[in-house]
């Protein structure tokens, strides 16, 4: 699992590559608090080049979904691909996460009102 | 072809797993998305076992026989834990929000949605789990 972050016009944004699986779920979502806590509360997280999910994949966001929630800022998930997407409307998180094809369309739906 | 692989009940197996059914896959030239259903359940369902079927810090191992035939691809997970049907578990309600909504039975929606059948028995003291996605003009 790669993590990468980039702060654009005052977003997060993270781009996780490779896959979410039980092998890699917790180092993610050590990562993904670490930065909610260190003061981001708009975060796009970038999915292009992730391939995989599983359902403990959909905990580590609905973690930072929630923890987003709290402080009044919100997750934006971008780049969706098939796999990724198939598994994301099956459990019903493609009707509550804000979704945009990619960062441009995404960074209009997170920046702080 | 058809495959038994014996792993402990520790979550870093279920890779050892994937990679031997995605190599195998491969060969006998699958559809993507019949790989993808199979990795996933795959993980899932031996997830699920390994973190609720015994106690944890004791050694035992899980039998997994994977079967691929033209037109369909069978797992069959097996282990000596305590009863476990997860086809008790409820459908996790999918319509909820994000403040509202937790992963419990998740997994499960997941393969239930993804294979074409599920079935699971207790036989002789042991849970066997057997998930099967059929495949072919009409699919993939």
């Amino acid at each position: 699992m790669d993590v990468k972050v980039e702060v654009v016009e005052g977003v997060t944004c993270v781009a996780l590559a490779g896959k979410l699986d039980a092998s890699t779920v917790a180092d993610a979502e050590r990562r993904l608090v670490e930065i909610i806590d260190g003061g981001a509360n708009a975060m796009i997280l970038e999915l292009s080049a992730l391939t995989y999910i599983s359902s403990a994949g959909l905990r580590v966001l609905l973690v930072a979904a929630k923890k987003l929630k709290t402080k009044r800022g919100q997750l934006v998930l971008c780049g969706i691909q098939r796999y990724v997407k198939e598994v994301l409307d099956i459990s019903g998180f493609s009707a509550v996460f804000p979704t945009a094809p990619d960062r441009t369309a995404a960074l209009t739906l997170a920046r702080p009102k | 072809m058809v495959e038994t692989i014996t792993l402990r009940n520790d979550l870093g197996e279920i890779r050892r797993v994937q990679d031997r059914f995605e190599s195998a896959a491969a060969e006998a030239k699958l559809p993507q998305g019949v790989v993808h259903a199979i990795v996933l359940a795959l993980e899932e369902m031996l997830a699920n076992v390994i973190e609720h079927a015994y106690p944890k810090h004791e050694a035992h191992t899980i039998d997994v026989t994977l079967t691929i035939e033209e037109r369909q691809v069978t797992v069959e997970i097996v282990d000596g834990g305590a009863p476990f049907d997860p086809l008790d578990v409820p459908a996790p309600d999918t319509s909820l929000g994000i403040m509202e909504r937790t992963v419990g039975g998740l997994g499960i929606h997941l393969v239930k949605t993804m294979m074409t059948d599920v079935r699971y028995r207790r036989d002789g003291g042991r849970n066997v789990l057997t998930l099967m996605k059929t495949f072919g003009e009409l699919g993939e």
